[in-house]
């Protein structure tokens, strides 16, 4: 028999508790000391209170505990108890749950020892104390189920995300983050990120470090090197501590969208709207006189017609040339705003449609042959192709003559003055070349005439953009650019998509 | 009056000698500026009405030229649909009035019977 034993045998119920009381003070225990012979329980006034009961009004006897703890744990309590009064334990100890005055549920961790045997050393008293674990067993369940909805939020969310611990070990990661960084459909929780990718590029580390220094980190597009195919990536990114209630932090939440397909096709986008207000700009100043001279027609006819109308007898020969000469006027004026507005208009997501190729020719002509003009250049029209109509779009038919002409226009002013657009039926095709009296391509510069920035002209003159661009115009409705070699003066050509009319 | 109108545009020709035949004045016409020179050394004119840019020779290089090769030049009013050069420069060159394209017809009247008188 130990001494505690029997210094506690020596000592009645309620100096026990007396002194246990003093000792316990402060601490959320409550104090029970059960007379095995009777089955009375002497319970201390912390017990009774932590069950909200009234200590003078409550029964000192067995039941006044087991009728208040939940039937199923019950049976364990009785199992526990027995294993220690039988020798088999050390100490009884039992978590289990207790209505409350108030019909709440407690969760009470249940620990005691023999305490007094009779001669023959059979247990006849048994002492020890409860334990509120209410608090933080709720705190521990809440803390699961949040855990549980945030691994379950993070697992389905469409973009790549990862909740990783101040390991770098998984929580949670989504189906895109496992598919970005290639791992699979392994479980990953508890696996070290470091440890399945140790070739995660040292950006991503650092932000992994700087976030769980309690950092908050985003930005709207960087372009990341994927470590296995050395492609460049795109990313929208964000990534924060993952805080704990106390503001410690536990881990962090990264997340990231890959913007790359949407960034590239974003560049082409805004490669070609260059490339044609470019066009639009070298033209412009023709355009500018391709309006100011009819506008010049129609401000004198319009004044003539004014002043032959005023006459008693107007003489309607004169009435007759002016609204000739207007109508005329009028239709020249038009032809250039619209070839303008064709060229104006972003329309790259709209569906091919059938362009007569006099159309083309007809704008073409509008928007460049004052530049052609006081260059002295001799640009000439010739359209064999018989009324062909071609499948696109006009402000890419437009856009990728009128960069064709500024590379011949340059040529032409080393050269002899002349370019010509023709235009001929190749079976399912329409071909149309621009040929120029130019000095020709070097055969060193042929190979590369169509790769982007490649450029001979004079710095401040062009971007080298110009065939590139109509050969990926051309390539959108099927059609190809191509340098002719071994023809007599330079000579692209393009070849388009005829539009076949249905028989009828 | 005798006026020589040069232009590359011959509907723009046109309208611009139909509207001096009106006032009155006689027209000849030449559609740029190496023409009118040729023209010149064969008939007298009062003024002279050109447009800047022309192929061959534009209106700049013609007057240059004008008062290059005849001692007592008609005056050239420019009518230029360009701002790439400015009145300045076209005076300089030897212009005596430029008009902006387009131009009020009373405007162009006026500016041509200024600069014959003076």
């Amino acid at each position: 028999m130990s001494l505690t034993t029997q210094f506690l045998d020596q000592l009645t119920h309620q100096q026990l508790l007396d002194r246990l009381d003093l000792a316990l003070s402060g601490a959320n225990l409550g104090i029970w000391d059960w007379d095995l012979r009777d089955d009375s329980v002497q319970f201390d006034r912390r017990w009774c209170e932590m069950l909200g009961l009234e200590h003078a009004k409550t029964p000192m006897q067995l039941t006044t505990w087991s009728s208040r703890v939940h039937p199923e744990d019950l049976e364990r309590c009785y199992a526990d108890i027995r294993a220690h009064l039988e020798g088999r334990t050390g100490r009884y100890e039992n978590v289990h749950r207790m209505r409350n005055a108030k019909g709440e549920w407690m969760h009470i961790l249940d620990r005691g020892r023999i305490s007094g045997r009779d001669e023959h050393g059979k247990p006849i008293r048994f002492t020890g104390t409860h334990f509120d674990l209410t608090a933080s067993e709720n705190a521990r369940k809440a803390i699961a189920q949040h855990e549980q909805e945030l691994v379950e939020l993070v697992t389905n969310l469409p973009s790549a995300v990862a909740l990783m611990d101040a390991s770098l070990s998984y929580v949670a990661a989504s189906a895109q983050w496992c598919a970005a960084f290639d791992l699979g459909a392994t479980p990953l929780r508890g696996q070290h990120h470091l440890e399945l990718r140790p070739d995660t590029a040292p950006r991503w580390r650092e932000i992994f470090r700087r976030a769980l220094d309690g950092e908050r980190l985003q930005a709207d597009e960087e372009a990341f090197e994927d470590p296995r195919t050395h492609q460049t990536r795109w990313l929208r990114w964000s990534a924060i501590p993952w805080r704990r209630a106390s503001g410690e932090v536990e881990g962090v939440l990264v997340s990231f969208d890959d913007l790359s397909d949407l960034v590239a096709s974003r560049a082409a986008r805004e490669w070609e709207r260059t490339s044609r207000l470019e066009a639009l700009a070298v033209f412009a100043g023709g355009v500018a006189h391709e309006i100011n001279s009819p506008l010049q027609v129609i401000g004198i006819e319009s004044e003539l017609l004014t002043r032959e109308l005023g006459r008693e007898a107007p003489n309607l020969e004169e009435l007759r040339e002016s609204a000739k000469s207007l109508s005329q006027t009028a239709k020249r004026a038009m032809t250039v705003t619209r070839a303008l507005r064709t060229l104006s208009r972003d329309s790259q997501t709209d569906p091919t449609e059938p362009v007569p190729v006099k159309t083309v020719f007809e704008h073409v002509q509008a928007l460049c042959q004052s530049r052609f003009t006081s260059s002295s250049i001799d640009l000439r029209f010739v359209d064999e192709s018989g009324d062909a109509i071609i499948d696109g779009r006009p402000s890419e038919l437009l856009h990728m003559l009128l960069n064709l002409l500024d590379n011949a226009h340059h040529a032409a002013m080393t050269g002899e003055r002349w370019v010509r657009v023709e235009a001929a039926v190749a079976g399912p095709k329409v071909l149309i070349r621009c040929v120029d009296g130019g000095a020709g391509v070097p055969k060193e510069h042929q190979s590369r005439l169509m790769s982007p920035f490649f450029t001979t002209k004079p710095s401040g003159l062009g971007t080298g953009l110009g065939l590139s661009i109509v050969k990926s115009l051309a390539g959108r409705t099927s059609g190809t650019l191509r340098f002719v070699e071994g023809a007599p003066h330079t000579t692209f050509e393009l070849s388009l998509p005829r539009h076949q009319t249905s028989p009828a | 009056m005798k006026v020589l109108v040069v232009d590359d545009e011959p509907l723009l020709v046109r309208s611009l000698a139909r509207v001096l035949v009106r006032e009155g004045h006689v027209v000849v016409t030449a559609a740029h500026g190496a023409l009118a020179l040729e023209l010149l050394g064969t008939t007298k004119v009062d003024i002279v009405l050109s447009d800047v840019r022309m192929p061959v020779m534009d209106g700049v290089e013609f007057v240059r030229r004008l008062r290059e090769v005849m001692t007592t030049p008609p005056p050239v009013v420019l009518l230029t649909g360009y701002a790439d050069t400015s009145d300045a420069e076209l005076r300089a060159a030897g212009a005596i009035a430029v008009l902006g394209k387009p131009v009020e017809v009373g405007t162009l009247l006026e500016t041509l019977h200024r600069c014959c008188e003076g």
